[in-house]
């Protein structure tokens, strides 16, 4: 037996004894359907139009043109993070190339400095052995 | 996709008062009732194309109705059983006296919304919507014999109250 079937089954009618008759038969009467405030149906039709498709058309131009709006935040996001880590790379690089010509130039002036005093050394030499002072080598 | 506004307004116009009605007898409240019935017809207008046919619409109807009264009951702390002590008292005044059948019908309202809410439940879709227990119980997800259970329990509370006050309204009306 379904489940339909069951729920018709006389004996379901009975619910209780005979003596339930009048408070059923009261119940009955009291509980007939009442009609709803005026204008009922008038308020929820223009409840469900503000929700209509229209409104929802609406709605999903809001939010395409919030898509637009986000889509350029992020890439004008991006393009200005791109930009700054360009310019501290380009600025690193460039700070680099300055401490590497700040060595030559020093490694340069050590070298000219070492010329020098060997040309001295040997002027002085020269000067010595021609005094008649030998310093052995 | 929702249903069309003329669709919906002639399942509004067909249903309105049993929603309308259930919603009112389950909390107890008028403008709560029309706040929920609204909103039960809302939901419709977005799920109809999910529903097949007069019958399911009518069930799914109900159901959500009931479902929809219970929560603005429990959310709203609205508890006409709170007058539950009205059970225990042996008199009352009639509404109405010289039109008896308006004061019964008005003095059976007032002790339904003082009841237990699972028993009005069950005693308003008995009596209101005219269902049987096991649609009843298929309604509300309960076996058929928590149903009659609360049927019975309800009509016998509602008896031994309504005998009394019937009792007085017949003496005032006298």
């Amino acid at each position: 037996m379904n489940q339909h079937e069951e729920l018709n089954q006389p004996e379901e009618l009975h619910l209780v004894d005979e003596s339930f008759a009048e408070v059923e038969e009261h119940l009955a009467y009291a509980l007939r359907p009442v009609a709803p405030p005026n204008g009922f149906a008038d308020r929820i039709v223009a409840r469900a139009v503000q929700i209509s498709p229209s409104t929802r058309a609406k709605v999903v131009e809001m939010t395409g043109r919030r898509r637009l709006w986000t889509g350029w935040t992020i890439w004008t996001s991006g393009a200005i993070a791109a930009a700054l880590l360009a310019g501290f790379f380009i600025t690193g690089q460039t700070r680099a190339r300055h401490q590497r010509q700040e060595v030559e130039r020093a490694e340069h002036q050590f070298e000219v400095a070492l010329r020098i005093t060997d040309e001295t050394l040997e002027q002085t030499r020269q000067q010595l052995h021609e005094a008649g002072v030998d310093l052995g080598n | 996709m929702a249903i069309k506004i003329d669709e919906f307004r002639r399942l509004i116009e067909i249903h309105q008062r049993m929603v309308f009605s259930l919603s009112l007898r389950i909390t107890g409240d008028y403008a709560t009732a029309e706040e929920v019935a609204q909103d039960v017809f809302l939901e419709l207008h977005r799920s109809c194309d999910r529903l097949a046919g007069a019958d399911h619409i009518r069930f799914w109807l109900r159901r959500v109705t009931v479902h929809r009264a219970t929560d603005a009951l429990r959310s709203k702390a609205l508890r006409p059983e709170a007058a539950a002590e009205e059970w225990m008292e042996e008199k009352h005044v009639a509404t109405a006296p010289g039109n008896s059948s308006a004061a019964v019908q008005a003095r059976i309202e007032d002790l339904l919304r003082a009841m237990p809410e699972p028993l009005r439940i069950a005693v308003v879709l008995r009596y209101q919507e005219e269902m049987l227990p096991g649609e009843i119980a298929l309604l509300l997800g309960h076996p058929v014999a928590t149903v009659k259970s609360h049927l019975q329990r309800g009509l016998k509370l509602l008896r031994r109250k309504a005998g009394v006050t019937m009792k007085e309204y017949v003496r005032e009306s006298a």
